[in-house]
């Protein structure tokens, strides 16, 4: 057999609860009227409390009209059948309606504003239920007694006391029955306040009760001088439970008190006014005070949950975050910063910062500005880290929070970077070095060839015998081939060993024009024409000559190979230089040239490594050019020129302050 | 009078050395600064031999040695260069240099080149006995020193050569020593212009 079913809510919505909460209010209502029915040994006519007022104003204020019949049918319910009075069904009716309208009035006028606000009290929101609470009762107690009739029948005076003990007696009911049913209709709702509630609270409801029973009928008691006691209850369940602990024991208060009085009727209260002024100031002190305990644990409940979050946050986070008291000592560590120093777990706390930060100067650290240091491990290990702090001001005194990250594995890729860039300036130093030497092999073997046929020129005359004059001059053109020889080779030397130096002054067009000697043969081969044309007056250059030359070599070659490659007619590559015009501390240099000049994609990828268009070549020329030009303080960039062709600019610091104008 | 010689160089004091050097050893030497001006001065009849620089501002003297083919295509052009690469080598015996001189030079040895290209234009070329000596010197190199001929006359490096045969520097060193000890070779141009001789009869069908 197959179950059916099993489709049952789990929940009860809303609507059902708050259906069954108003089915329940009837007999609630029955049993209030009971407990508060002035019976009929007591003198006065007016009850000490009107606990239906504030029942009535719930249900409308819930419920609206619809509430009307239920209302009505127990009020009419307890005058029939509870109170039994000699009334006749008219007038019985007539009042019951008069009790109706002034509460619809009353609902009328303070909809809007009547709530109570237990969830997310604050003092504000209190204050405000408890002025519309004596505006309520007052337009609700005004409206019954002029319309019962009151006016006019007797002294002026006389009507004003009734009315008043009639206001005070619907307030009481508004302030101690409005909250407690606002509480218990959200039984199991949203804010659920029962769930609150422990076992103590029903010692101390108990308690509460009892107080008042024996307080009030005790007959040997004089409730007025021993009244106070019920406060000590009451403060004792607003401290612990707030609002709400607050706004349930002054009901049980009432209930029970007015209970004893009605019922019991042992010793009726002489005089109402100052039962009623007892009653205020209790039921006011546990409301404000249960107020400003609950908007306080709120308040609490709020810092530790931020605190938490932020604590969560400082345990996360995969950067060491260490806060440090005034006089130096750490005071807390994340999990990150115990890994970081290399500590203990919970070690730390009470540290000097001295002792994890050894080399950072607390004076020159610009708050939340980034330093480079060293953090020191507890093995001894000195970690980069990147450091970045800023003070705050607590009432403790100062507090430094401070983050550390540890930098190492980009220290040592920018040093592992460094080491790449270095041989790649070495390969390519290297590589214009076997240039230089085929140049100079090439060149010295002209005047050594020179040599070597005058020489044979000579032995064939000194072995004729005659001709010594011409012997003589023969010999002469050896002499200067061989200073030629020595000539070349004194320039090679120069080349090579000065090299390394640190930037000196240099005059640029001495430096273009070397330069340009080196691939002479290239440039002659080639068939392309460069010209150097590089004012004398320019003010020199603080470089390293070589390094500029192989930027120098790097652009024009590139050229001479772009312009061969595209049959270009009339080759031309110029190389210009002036003053930069941004900067007067700079000399930009152009080498121009009217070849095919460069395709979108290949400027893209022009200064990066290993990148090419050359049919030859590893593509490292620009890239290492640029870096020779940036570790000038320089820049390198790419132009296209103006009539087709490529133009590169690079500039370069003027070494002297001084310089020729002209 | 065929026997002048030019001189197409563009270094003054090579041109004018060289000059002295073929005047006194009873040849006529007429001069040229660049390819260009050899090219449209110099007397066809007159001249017994060339001697030409590769490298000179302009037409380089392989370009111009083409260029001499076509209207005297006898004329024997000695091919000197300070850029002794094997590439520039074989481009010039292709070209049809008679020889292919690396600067500097033993000025005997140019001497007796230019002795030896003369005489061969006398006698209308390369003499049988010349091919046969390199074809037997060929012969008796091992198959390894063959392979290693064959990838020298390419110009490569003994790296690369070392790389194809699968075998270290040191043994192509050993290996190409031998090869030129047995060729009679003394400098790499020496090689090459046998290599490029007997390439050159192949082609033409001469064996």
């Amino acid at each position: 057999m197959v179950r059916k079913g099993g489709c049952l809510p789990e929940t009860i919505s809303r609507a059902t609860r708050t259906h069954r909460f108003l089915i329940l209010l009837f007999p609630a209502y029955v049993l209030l009227d009971w407990i508060s029915f002035p019976h009929p040994h007591q003198a006065a006519s007016v009850t000490s409390w009107t606990p239906l007022s504030g029942l009535g104003l719930f249900v409308l204020f819930r419920w609206g009209w619809k509430g009307l019949p239920l209302l009505f049918g127990a009020r009419l319910f307890c005058d029939l059948v509870i109170r039994q009075g000699d009334a006749a069904l008219p007038t019985v009716l007539w009042a019951d309606a008069v009790v109706m309208i002034s509460a619809l009035l009353a609902w009328i006028a303070f909809r809007r504003p009547l709530k109570f606000e237990f969830a997310e009290p604050s003092l504000r929101r209190t204050l405000t239920f408890i002025a519309v609470a004596v505006g309520a009762a007052l337009l609700m107690s005004l409206t019954y007694d002029v319309a019962m009739g009151k006016v006019g029948g007797g002294a002026w005076t006389e009507f004003v006391l009734i009315w008043f003990r009639r206001f005070v007696g619907d307030f009481i009911g508004i302030l101690t029955v409005f909250p407690c049913l606002a509480i218990i209709e959200d039984w199991h709702g949203p804010n659920d306040p029962p769930s609150r509630l422990s076992t103590v609270n029903a010692v101390q409801a108990i308690l509460v009760a009892a107080i008042a029973a024996v307080l009030f009928g005790w007959p040997e008691i004089d409730e007025f001088k021993t009244f106070y006691l019920l406060f000590i209850p009451m403060v004792w369940v607003s401290v612990t439970d707030g609002l709400v602990g607050a706004a349930l024991v002054v009901f049980i208060t009432q209930v029970a008190l007015f209970g004893t009085i009605s019922l019991v009727a042992a010793h009726p209260p002489g005089d109402y006014g100052t039962t009623h002024l007892m009653v205020i100031t209790q039921v006011l002190t546990g409301l404000l005070l249960g107020t400003v305990v609950a908007e306080r644990q709120r308040l609490q409940a709020v810092l530790r949950d931020s605190k938490a979050s932020l604590m969560s946050v400082f345990d996360v986070v995969p950067d060491a975050m260490v806060t440090v008291h005034g006089d130096g000592r750490v005071r807390s560590l994340n999990p990150a910063a115990v890994w970081l120093f290399g500590l203990e777990r919970d070690g730390g706390a009470g540290l000097k910062l001295d002792a994890l930060l050894p080399e950072l100067d607390l004076v020159q650290v610009r708050p939340r500005c980034v330093v480079e240091t060293h953090a020191q491990r507890r093995d001894g290990r000195l970690v980069p880290v990147e450091v970045a702090l800023d003070w705050t001001h607590q009432e403790s005194g100062p507090m430094m929070a401070l983050m550390a990250r540890d930098i190492s594995d980009r220290k040592s890729q920018e040093a592992e970077l460094a080491g790449k860039q270095a041989e790649l300036t070495l390969v390519s130093r290297r590589s214009i070095t076997g240039e230089l030497a085929a140049v100079m092999a090439h060149e010295i073997n002209q005047p050594l060839t020179a040599i070597v046929n005058y020489i044979g020129v000579c032995q064939a005359l000194a072995a004729d015998g005659g001709q010594r004059e011409l012997l003589t001059e023969t010999l002469g053109k050896v002499a200067r081939q061989a200073k030629r020889s020595s000539e070349i080779i004194r320039h090679l030397r120069r080349f090579l060993s000065q090299g390394d130096g640190m930037p000196t002054a240099n005059a640029l067009d001495k430096v273009a024009d070397e330069a340009v000697t080196l691939i002479a043969s290239d440039i002659r081969k080639a068939g392309v024409a460069v010209r150097v044309s590089i004012p004398a007056g320019l003010p020199t250059v603080l470089v390293d000559r070589v390094q500029i030359q192989q930027v120098l070599h790097n652009l024009i070659r590139n050229g001479i190979d772009a312009m061969v490659e595209a049959g270009t007619a009339a080759p031309t590559i110029s190389v210009q230089a002036h003053i930069a015009d941004g900067d007067p501390g700079e000399v930009t240099v152009t080498v121009a040239d009217n070849g095919p000049g460069l395709s979108v994609e290949a400027r893209g990828t022009l200064f990066t490594p290993f990148h090419t268009v050359k049919a030859s070549g590893m593509g490292l020329g620009l890239s290492i050019s640029r870096s020779i030009i940036e570790a000038h303080s320089g820049r390198l960039w790419f132009e296209p020129g103006q009539s087709g062709g490529a133009v590169f600019r690079f500039t370069l610091p003027i070494a002297s302050t001084e310089r020729d104008v002209s | 009078m065929t026997d002048g010689i030019c001189i197409v160089d563009d270094d003054d004091a090579v041109r004018d050395s060289l000059s002295m050097l073929v005047l006194i050893k009873g040849y006529r030497p007429v001069a040229f600064a660049s390819a260009e001006a050899f090219l449209a001065g110099f007397d066809p009849k007159g001249s017994c031999c060339v001697i030409a620089d590769v490298c000179m501002r302009g037409m380089s003297g392989i370009e111009m040695l083409e260029r001499l083919r076509e209207t005297s295509p006898d004329l024997p052009v000695i091919i000197i260069t300070a850029h002794g690469d094997v590439p520039t080598a074989v481009a010039a015996m292709k070209a049809g240099a008679a020889d292919f001189i690396e600067k500097p030079y033993d000025n005997v040895v140019l001497l007796e080149r230019i002795r030896q290209v003369v005489a061969q234009r006398d006698q209308g070329g390369l003499s049988s006995e010349v091919v046969r000596g390199i074809r037997e010197r060929i012969d008796q190199l091992s198959r390894r020193e063959r392979e290693v001929l064959d990838l020298v006359a390419t110009g490569v490096s003994n790296k690369v050569i070392a790389g194809r045969l699968g075998v270290s520097t040191r043994t192509v060193e050993i290996h190409r020593a031998h090869m030129m000890e047995k060729m009679g070779a003394e400098a790499l141009s020496d090689l090459i212009r046998m290599v490029t001789t007997l390439d050159i009869l192949s082609h033409r069908g001469v064996t």
